[in-house]
């Protein structure tokens, strides 16, 4: 049985990802529509960090302001050291490039490529050419465990071996973050626990953090660390023990 | 590099073909009506380009050489005694009929020059020579019109015997690629025997060509021959050709008609590739977002659709003037006097590209505004 230490996590491990009193409000300003309300925040590396509660919580407004996707109304991000909340729009997607990563609920491959290939347009973007983007695509989809399925496309694969390839293609960047929202949404029981484990891994294995959002209450057995929000606040934040 | 253009474009076949045809259909349109109006231009000017002279004296108003009127040969003699000009001859243009060996009659044009004449008509022989109309009541008409004034399924042949305006003349050869603006042909033969094919009296001619001595410039002879008749047109063979070619291009409205359907079918062409790229790339918009949130830029992204748009100009670029080139070998025997010079291949190929690019541009810029929290609502 789990149990939450409620205190803020006091880890070891470097924080990579810093929010200060972040609000985000949407809508005119006559009548604005209040979705977070001054988060304080602090994601460490080789942690995997749980955001949880109900729809409409804010859960993803703060994964999209973590993934530099939309900018705070108020209050500071702090990403890899450096406060990129004043930053231009046309410099963000190369600070994305290298600081974040992204697991999506709908897996998010692009349908006329294969698996290999959705690996590789990611490693790619980090500036690896040729054929040593190819083999270190086929080498990641190794390590998710689907070496034998990188000439496939999406529509010829399973849920969990879409998401894998999407595991892997976030792999292909050498970013500390990864952020995952919802990543076992679309899949059966099994395949979802196959998938949040790999992703713990990643988290313990290669130091990342991993922020994962989701709904799924079996995944917290799972958590170094648990947040639950509600209504755009944080109720609670604490470190999981089994 | 992953060709995320051309996996896109392939992987929706449909939506390609769609695209293919229509910028086939755009471009077979469009070269082969270029096709028309550079032979129809050509066509309307043949003669006068061809012909070798420096100065045309017509009747006054003369819009075309198919169409002049009759002047007296007298201006021939005022223009021979005019200081500058090396020589001078007169040329007859005129509608006449042939008669079929059944019966029939198709109209003919008939171009009378002199016996000796130094004026390069007909510009082109297929077969026999040119000079060959000298003798015996020999005309030559182009090879393309043998089989439809042979009569009864039979070709014409050189030796043949043929009857214009109840005047009796012999095939002395065939020319090759002279043809006139409206498709009806040219007939070459001397003054005397065009005369004889008309209702014309020796007095008159329908046009009085000049050379400039060696030194002298045209324009300079036009200045001086204009100050000695008065009450005709005289025009430099350049002068003539624009207004001839203007005539039958813009004052018939064939020209313009050509342009408004090439237009057409440019603007279609146009529409249909716009129409599958903004298809494609709305149906994409998550695949485009997922790649912004990676961390691609609008620029990347832009230059991926634009490829689509690209790519789809270059095949069907291909296949469409592969089409062309074979609708254009095809189409005189159609009586369709179509010419796609080299240059019009490039043009099109150009136009097809550029056309392309900008079908493209709505997409591009719904992909640049596309903010990259859209991935998570995809």
């Amino acid at each position: 049985m789990q149990q939450i230490t409620e205190t803020k996590c006091r880890c070891p491990d470097a924080i990579v990802l810093q929010i200060r009193g972040v609000t985000k409000s949407f809508g005119s300003s006559t009548q604005p529509v209040h979705v977070l309300h001054g988060l304080d925040l602090d994601i460490h590396a080789g942690r995997l960090t749980l955001v949880m509660g109900p729809s409409g919580s804010g859960k993803t407004t703060l994964l999209m302001i973590l993934g530099l996707l939309l900018r705070p109304t108020r209050g500071t991000v702090h990403i890899g050291g450096r406060d990129v909340t004043g930053c231009l729009e046309s410099e963000l997607p190369a600070i994305r490039r290298r600081q974040v990563s992204f697991v999506f609920q709908a897996f998010n491959l692009l349908s006329a490529l294969t698996a290999a290939e959705n690996v590789q347009v990611a490693l790619e973007l980090q500036g690896v050419r040729g054929r040593q983007a190819a083999s270190r695509a086929v080498e990641l989809l190794d390590r998710v465990g689907l070496g034998h399925r990188t000439g496939h496309r999406p529509a010829e694969l399973s849920g969990g071996e879409k998401q894998r390839v999407g595991v892997a293609r976030a792999l292909a960047s050498p970013a500390r973050v990864i952020l995952a929202d919802e990543p076992t949404g679309n899949l059966d029981g099994r395949t979802s626990q196959q998938v949040a484990d790999l992703l713990r891994h990643l988290a313990h294995e290669e130091r990342r953090a991993v922020v994962m959002v989701t709904h799924d209450p079996r995944l917290e057995l799972l958590a170094d660390r648990l947040i639950r929000m509600e209504d755009g606040r944080i109720v609670e934040d604490g470190e999981v023990k089994a | 590099m992953v060709p995320i253009a051309r996996r896109n474009l392939f992987h929706d076949k449909v939506k390609l073909a769609t695209a293919l045809l229509g910028v086939v259909f755009s471009v077979v349109l469009v070269t082969c009506l270029g096709g028309l109006y550079v032979s129809s231009s050509r066509n309307a000017t043949g003669v006068i380009d061809n012909a070798g002279a420096d100065i045309w004296i017509a009747a006054r108003g003369t819009r075309s050489v198919d169409m002049g009127e009759p002047i007296s040969k007298r201006r021939l003699y005022q223009a021979l005694a005019t200081p500058g000009v090396l020589w001078a001859e007169p040329l007859l243009v005129q509608f006449s009929q042939w008669r079929l060996p059944d019966g029939r009659q198709e109209i003919t044009q008939i171009v009378g020059v002199e016996p000796n004449t130094r004026l390069n008509l007909p510009w082109g022989m297929a077969a026999g020579r040119r000079d060959s109309i000298r003798f015996d009541d020999g005309v030559i008409i182009d090879e393309r019109e043998r089989g439809r004034f042979g009569g009864g399924g039979r070709w014409l042949e050189i030796g043949d015997r043929v009857e214009i305006f109840n005047s009796r003349a012999r095939i002395a050869g065939f020319s090759q690629g002279v043809g006139t603006f409206t498709t009806i042909p040219y007939v070459f033969m001397t003054t005397r025997q065009a005369l004889r094919c008309t209702l014309l009296d020796d007095e008159w001619t329908k046009f009085i060509l000049v050379k400039a001595a060696p030194g002298v410039r045209p324009d300079e002879l036009r200045q001086r021959l204009v100050s000695r008749l008065p009450d005709v047109d005289v025009l430099t063979t350049a002068e003539f050709s624009r207004l001839s070619r203007n005539y039958w291009l813009f004052g018939t409205g064939v020209g313009m008609g050509i342009i408004f359907a090439a237009s057409l079918g440019l603007v279609v062409g146009s529409v249909i590739v716009s129409q599958t790229i903004y298809a494609s790339t709305l149906d994409r918009m998550g695949e485009y977002g997922t790649l912004k949130a990676l961390g691609m830029s609008n620029p990347r992204l832009g230059w991926i659709v634009l490829r689509q748009a690209l790519l789809i100009g270059l095949m069907g670029y291909g296949i469409g003037a592969a089409v062309a080139l074979g609708l254009s070998e095809r189409m005189p025997q159609w009586r369709l006097p179509v010419e796609i010079p080299p240059w019009l291949y490039g043009g099109m190929l150009v136009v097809t590209m550029v056309t392309c690019a900008a079908s493209s541009v709505t997409s591009v810029a719904k992909v640049f505004r596309l903010p990259p929290a859209a991935v998570f609502r995809s």
